[in-house]
Order: structure tokens, then sequence, then C-alpha cells
């Protein structure tokens, strides 16, 4: 086990997210606000990223003006507003393969990339599906797979099948067949405050696990391309390592975290959100200490 | 619609899907034979369309990739000449993605 100190940090945001994409079946309840975020893992090891963003260029630019994503800002910025750079980060976790968590690793040129096999594995068997059903593939990119490639090549890709400690505490788990067919979650084990789980897209927000209603009744994310049977015991899977706390649970496209969280909200607009310090670590949100 | 605008997205599609089961092959070292012959044929069918030459340069990769390495130069032609292409496509048909953490999904 080791001492990470954790932060969530936003790179984007819709202003006006279809709450029936957050939650299954809140069909014409409105809008509401959700950032685009990554987690960064700090120990005196380590610095590791859980999801990577996507580059505003090309396909992520067309993608993200045509989905109202805006404030985007590169790694560069988004770990500069925690003093790191994206060259240091030896450790990229993605969840999923769609643009916005897997889109940008070409930014972290120096880091081992975890990916669950049959998340690649499924585009080999769809290659030979009709054309009517390639649906099933169609929230890739060619981009994404040749990124993928060359950390192929550079002997910096490891593709996971089972669960998986890639680093002290750090686990990577499977589940397959939820939002996508090879998506995984990631768990953090501290020694000082316990586990933490980063939900990747298996969950969108808190509701999801409080129930649309607030009945407590979890309600699945609005996009699955697996089971919607899967992904409510995926969330259970989650909620059981995260002890029942759903703030222990980390979704990537929650507004709340800022305000569940010691967090600042940056000159650029983009938030960091202070999950967890490491003794010794310096602040980074406390307005005093943290520099602009 | 003239023929080559018909045919060039539907070209785009075969393209797209033999792109990224190729790359998925090549990342898993697996069924990259099985590849070629699809390669070979999207090449011909693409021939005097805007898809040509990046069928051309994904036969290459598939075909080099059966024969040992691949070359980061094989990748970066396969990705610009794939960008190029589906900058071309989007000028008249809308997005294909599925919009995962999307607002309003609103492609001209």
């Amino acid at each position: 086990m080791a001492d990470y100190s954790i932060w969530v940090v936003e790179y984007a945001r819709v202003n006006e997210f279809a709450r029936g994409l957050l939650l299954y079946g809140q069909w014409n309840t409105g809008t509401t606000i959700a950032p685009y975020c990554y987690a960064v893992l700090k120990s005196d090891d380590h610095l590791a990223v859980i999801d990577s963003g996507y580059n505003h260029v090309e396909f992520g630019k067309v993608l993200a003006d045509s989905y109202g994503v805006s404030d985007w800002q590169p790694p560069e910025v988004v770990l500069g507003h925690l003093g790191f750079s994206p060259d240091d980060v030896d450790t990229l976790v993605l969840t999923h393969n769609h643009f916005d968590h897997a889109g940008g690793v070409e930014f972290f040129p120096n880091a081992r990339v975890y990916f669950q096999e049959r998340e690649i594995s499924k585009y080999l068997w769809a290659v030979g599906l009709p054309d009517r059903l390639q649906w099933l593939t169609s929230a890739t990119d060619p981009d994404l797979m040749l990124w993928l490639v060359n950390r192929l090549k550079q002997g910096k890709l490891t593709l996971l099948s089972e669960e998986t400690e890639i680093l002290p505490g750090v686990r990577c788990i499977p589940a397959h067949d939820t939002h996508t067919a090879g998506s995984q979650y990631v768990t953090v084990e501290n020694e000082r405050d316990g586990k933490w789980v980063f939900a990747g897209d298996n969950a969108y927000v808190y509701e999801n696990f409080t129930g649309a209603n607030g009945d407590g009744r979890f309600t699945p994310i609005g996009l699955i391309f697996g089971s919607s049977e899967r992904c409510v015991l995926t969330m259970e899977e989650m909620w059981q390592h995260a002890g029942e706390e759903p703030s222990r649970i980390v979704p990537f496209h929650e507004q709340n975290l800022w305000s569940t969280f010691p967090s600042r909200q940056f000159d650029d607009s983009l938030h960091v959100a202070e999950l967890s310090l490491a003794a010794g670590e310096p602040s980074r949100v406390d307005s005093a200490l943290a520099a602009t | 619609m003239s023929a080559v605008a018909f045919e060039t997205p539907e070209l785009y599609r075969r393209f797209k899907s033999l792109a990224v089961a190729a790359s998925a092959a090549l990342i898993l070292g697996e069924r990259v034979d099985e590849l070629r012959p699809v390669a070979d044929e999207l090449h011909r069918d693409a021939a005097g369309t805007s898809c040509e030459e990046p069928a051309a340069r994904l036969r290459q990769l598939v075909h080099g990739a059966l024969s040992g390495e691949v070359s980061d130069a094989e990748l970066d032609a396969v990705r610009a000449s794939h960008r190029s292409l589906r900058r071309e496509v989007w000028t008249t048909q809308p997005c294909e993605y599925v919009p995962c953490c999307a607002g309003t999904h609103h492609h001209r």
C-alpha cells in the first residue's frame, strides 16, 4: 500500500448536458453542467493519471464543438494548475476508449498506458459484422487506435484482462459489457484515508448512485453499449468498494465534485478538487499557497 | 448527389472500420492476415475517389505488418490520410459518432 495525493482536474465542460444521457430514463428533464475531468495520483514514486482527456484539434474539436464543449485546456495547462507537467506522468490508465477519456494519449509521452484487452479485441470482432451493425464501433476513431499502436511500439502499452494491481494500492478492475465492451474502473487504497473509486463512465454523476428520484435506487447512465444489468451490478461493486459512501466514488462528469471537496476555480474557469493530501504535500487549492 | 459524393461516405465507413480493426490487430498481434483481402478490396474499390490515398496507406500498413515491423512513418501516413478524408466527408455528411458525453449534438 502507498499514500497518494489525489486531485480531480477539470479540463473542459459542457454547459447544457442532457440529463437523459446522465441518468437513464430522465428524458425531457432539461440539462445540467457537466465537467470533463481526469484524476491525478501522486506518490513518492509515481505520478499517475486516470484518463487522458482529448486533443482539441481534428475530430476532437469537431466532436467537442458539436457537443457544446467549452473552456478546453491541454494537460500542460491543466496539470500546470497542480505544478506538474504531462512529461512527468509515468502511468496512464484509460477507463475506456471514448474520445473524452482516451483521446489525449499523445499528451503523455512518457507514460505506460494501461487498457483492457477486451476494449481492443471487440473492434477486431466487429470488423466482420455488416455495416448496419457498425453503431457498435461508432464511438471510437482510428486516431485513438493509432496512438495506442504507437505506444505499443514504444513498449509502453499494457493490456489487462483481469483485476490487476498496476501500482502499489492502485487496481484496475474490469467492467466489461457495461458503458463499453472493455471498460474498467480504478480503486486506490490509501494507507492514510482508505479506498477511493474512479468510475470512468460507469457512473457520470453521484445521482447514478443516489437515484434519479433521490430514493437510493441506482439509476444507470444513459449510454450503454453493454447491458444495463452489468452496469447496475458494476455500480454495486463500486458501491461496496467505497464502503457505501458516494463521495468515495469519483464520477468524471460530476459538477458537485467542486462543492464536495476542497476546490479551486482557476482564472481559465477550470476547477481542481483536492480529494486527499499525503503527509507533507502542499495544497493546490488553498489560494494562499497555490499559484494561479 | 454525384456518384463521387455518394461513394466517398460509403468508402469512408469501410475505411474507418478497417482502420480501427487493423489497429486492434496490430495491438493484439493477431488476425492481421485476415484483414489483407479486406484491405486489398477496399483499395481496389477506392480507385479514383478521395478514399484512394487513405486506402493505399492502410493497405500498405496491413501488408507491412504481415512482413515485419510497422514503421512510425506508416502509422503517420495512415493517420494523416484518414484525417484528410474525414475532413472531406464531414463537409457533406453528419458526424457518425455516438454522443457519449454530449450536450446538444448538432452537426452542421
